[in-house]
């Protein structure tokens, strides 16, 4: 009975995923692009794209005092492993007195701290099969004051999975406690389905289980109107010239001042999305091919 | 659509000929070889390989050695010489036979092979009563010379003698009193403490072989026929270039196995090969790096081997061209080489079908591969280990802020002295297993150890416990069903298994269909909440 039931709602499985989708249209060359964000950034920029501005790429040790420079300058910033996944090795700093620096949930850390970090990210700690990696130092994004009531500390991202340059399926995550303030799901953040047309929250996903609060600020995360929602349906659908990858998913994050911009793209994109909006990805991408043709 | 769905059925047509490959020869095989598919039990079936290498300098080489052959509580059931460059001529002298290598070596490795299926049934033997005969035929006369070198001091020798057993009448309870004597009054050594054997008679302590030869010589010189047997333990798994050797003696037409350092008297134990009887060495040779090496295995059931060599004559193509022609330790080590296609395939099977993540892709094959070698237990106590010292290793990452390269051989250091002191304590307590730990199942602990860690950054402890449960089951299955000896024999017969594991593979490869574990995380759709 059950299996059928799958199959009737269009679930894209990960075996599908992979045999259908990603093994033919993504080809392996174009991984690169995405794997790397450095090279996302400046393949963004080139293509005329918004990102979070990049202050400074550290490659070596001896760069490690432009971080404070940085600092010096701007206050606030976020320092990324270039190769990182998963939401894994994201410090996002604010500078304090006398040197010191506050991350999101309050904790404090010392110059040496921040060096020692950088360092872990040089050495390929964060890094996918521990290769030498480069730290990422970027501009911090100030979240929208619709969001504050539904997301804990960090920066909620939009998702959209974009087939063959049409975006296909969206939801917002929401960061939570659990998640430490990170937008990635398997973390214990919310992912909330999108109406792709009108860029209005549906219902939310959370651990793979139905939710419709936010379980740390309790409010309620349906209904919500994502504002720009045109154009971010228009940056993400740029991925697909932009990197030749046919399966993607974009991650957009929406700046109070800058508007939206994109964060990075992921060739391998996860499927609780669709629990998040509790609908088959198989239809939709079925139905693009039929357009197609 | 149409041309993607063409393409879809193409894996279909390869999977359908690969299985056709194997399925024609296995039928061929089954049906008019008349492979068994089933085996019987067996007990006391032995193979025997005698493995001998040197170093050929493209001179005239000449090796002789003993054989086993057909005596009383054992049975020669087939043997095989394999030599590509030299021949060999077998030749029978007194209670033995022996083989002569010969020919011209060209330069480099040779490697002579002698492997002969050995079945054994226990032995009795029986001292009839009464004193033992006077007089001997010619050909058992020279078993009551003395060695040469004795002549010398026979006077001593004979004066001890008297001393020994002068009180007594009879040969029999002489030599027991000699047999006694030599067991209980004389001190076994390692090391020669004298070469001569009064000397050695005088401080009561002696070698185990120098024991025998004056147990042979005594015997002598109360006029019972005596002389060297040699031979070597059939234990499974025994490889080795150690030859046992005790004694015999003479009495009514039959020869009575002695052995004084193990208080055999008129008994040997069922699992000793034969190989010899006299004095002077098992093998003899003209050539340069020699060695040899024996290798034992048991045979618990009357296997395709021995189907195979039975009925070698058949000369079919798939019998000479089969793995059962390779010598027995390149045979022992394919056994194992074949099972990891299989465990593969099992690997794919949870991977593809069931959904279950695992370390690398076919970490759970070698895992399983380490289990064998380590035996379960021991097996599993280290992966726990290796785990727990994973996740103990992502603390230290976060309090002590080591870096990668320095934190895993950290882990890895740890592992080492866990594994040593495991070493020492079951010697201690007498594990045998913990103490023979190898190098193989530490390679492949320490790649777990990188993969586990990895994951730790990627995803996290949660997952990473999890994965490491996941990576453990599939690892059991392909141990289950590895360690199984049927498996292992039929691959081993039907080599072209292996083709259909490919063709199992390839609808694996292109199986799309939900995994098992995704009804579980898409739980929530099957239960039928209103859906959009
Ligand atoms: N520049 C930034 N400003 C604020 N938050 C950020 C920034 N970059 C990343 N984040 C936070 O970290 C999360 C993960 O970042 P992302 O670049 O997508 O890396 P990953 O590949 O690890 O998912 C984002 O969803 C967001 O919450
Ligand atoms: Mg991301």
């Amino acid at each position: 009975m059950w299996p059928n039931r799958l199959k009737k709602l269009g679930v894209l499985g990960i075996n599908k995923r992979n045999a259908m989708y990603l093994l033919p249209l993504n080809e392996r060359k174009y991984y690169p692009l995405v794997d790397d964000k450095l090279r996302t950034k400046k393949l963004a920029v080139k293509n005329g794209l918004n990102v979070p501005h990049l202050y400074t790429v550290i490659r070596y040790h001896h760069q490690m005092n432009e971080v404070f420079n940085v600092a010096d300058q701007y206050g606030q910033f976020v320092i990324k492993p270039s190769m990182g996944s998963g939401g894994e090795g994201i410090l996002v700093l604010e500078k304090q007195t006398q040197g010191k620096f506050a991350r999101a949930d309050g904790q404090i850390l010392s110059q040496e701290d921040i060096s020692y970090y950088i360092s872990g990210i040089l050495a390929g700690l964060y890094s996918l099969g521990g290769q030498e990696d480069k730290a990422l130092v970027e501009y911090k994004v100030q979240s929208l004051d619709i969001f504050d009531a539904i997301s804990y500390q960090g920066v909620p991202d939009v998702r959209i999975i974009v087939y063959k340059g049409v975006p296909v399926m969206a939801m917002l995550r929401l960061p939570t406690k659990e998640s430490n303030g990170k937008a990635n799901l398997h973390h214990g953040a919310i992912g909330a389905g999108i109406d792709l047309h009108e860029g209005i929250t549906l219902h939310g996903v959370h651990h793979d289980r139905f939710i419709t609060h936010h379980p740390d600020t309790g409010n309620c995360i349906e209904g919500i109107q994502i504002p720009y929602w045109k154009d971010i349906l228009k940056i993400s659908s740029r991925s697909y010239e932009m990197t030749r990858l046919g399966f993607v998913g974009v991650d957009v994050v929406i700046d109070r001042m800058k508007g939206p911009m994109i964060l990075e793209l992921n060739a391998r994109p996860g499927l609780s999305i669709q629990l998040a909006n509790r609908s088959g990805l198989s239809k939709r991408l079925e139905s693009i091919d039929s357009v197609d043709e | 659509m149409n041309l993607s769905s063409n393409r879809n059925r193409t894996h279909i047509v390869v999977a359908i000929i690969f299985f056709l490959i194997f399925l024609i020869p296995a039928a061929y095989k089954i049906f008019f070889l008349k492979y068994p598919v089933l085996f019987k039990p067996v007990e006391n079936l032995w193979t025997v390989e005698l493995k001998i290498q040197f170093q050929g300098l493209g001179e005239k080489a000449a090796i002789y050695h003993f054989l086993p052959k057909t005596d009383r509580g054992q049975t020669i059931l087939k043997e095989d010489f394999v030599s590509q460059k030299l021949s060999f001529t077998i030749e029978k002298k007194d209670a033995n036979v022996g083989i002569v290598w010969k020919g011209k070596a060209p330069k480099g490795d040779i490697q002579l092979f002698y492997r002969a299926t050995v079945q054994t049934i226990p032995r009795t033997f029986e001292i009839p009563p009464g004193d033992a005969e006077k007089k001997y035929s010619p050909y058992i006369f020279q078993y009551l010379i003395l060695d040469e070198n004795l002549e010398s001091v026979n006077m001593e020798l004979y004066d001890f003698l008297k001393d020994l057993t002068g009180d007594i009448e009879g040969k029999q309870q002489k030599l027991t009193r000699i047999y006694n004597f030599l067991a209980n009054e004389v001190t076994t050594v390692p090391i020669e403490k004298s070469k001569d054997l009064i000397e050695l008679l005088k401080i009561r302590k002696a070698t185990r072989s120098q024991k025998r030869h004056l147990f042979i010589n005594l015997a002598r010189m109360v006029e019972i026929p005596a002389r060297s047997v040699h031979g070597i333990f059939l234990e499974d798994g025994n490889r080795s270039k150690s030859i046992q050797s005790w004694a015999e003696v003479y009495f009514h037409g039959k020869w009575i196995p002695v052995d004084i350092e193990n208080r055999w008297f008129a008994y040997i134990p069922e699992d000793l090969l034969i190989l010899y009887h006299g004095e002077g060495p098992f093998m003899t040779a003209s050539v340069k790096e020699f060695d040899y090496r024996y290798a034992v295995s048991k045979e618990k059931e009357w296997t395709f081997s021995q189907f195979y060599h039975t009925t070698a004559q058949i000369g079919s193509a798939f019998h000479e061209w089969s793995l059962f022609g390779l010598s027995l330790e390149t045979q022992q080590v394919f056994r194992l080489i074949l099972m990891i296609p299989l465990g593969a395939l099992i690997v794919s099977i949870f991977r593809n079908i069931v959904g279950l993540v695992t370390f690398g892709t076919f970490m759970p094959v070698l895992i399983a591969l380490a289990f064998r070698s380590t035996k379960l237990w021991w097996g599993l106590l280290l992966f726990t280990v290796v785990v727990v010292l994973g996740l103990a290793s992502r603390w230290a990452m976060d309090r002590l802020k080591l870096l990668v390269v320095p934190r895993l051989s950290v882990i890895v250091t740890f592992l080492v002295i866990i594994l040593a002191l495991g070493t020492i304590i079951g010697q201690q307590f007498g594990i045998y297993r913990i103490t023979a730990v190898a190098l193989f199942p530490m390679v492949i602990m320490t790649m777990t150890i990188e993969r586990l860690s990895i994951i730790l950054m990627e995803k996290g402890k949660k997952e990473a416990i999890t994965i490491s449960i996941e990576t453990l089951i599939v690892a059991l299955c392909c141990y289950a069903v590895m360690s199984v000896t049927y498996v292992q024999d039929f691959l081993f017969a039907f080599p072209e298994v292996l083709f259909a594991l490919i063709s199992f593979q390839l609808l694996i490869g292109r199986y799309t269909g939900y995994r098992l574990t995704e009804y579980f995380r898409f739980i929530n759709f099957i239960k039928g909440i209103d859906i959009s």
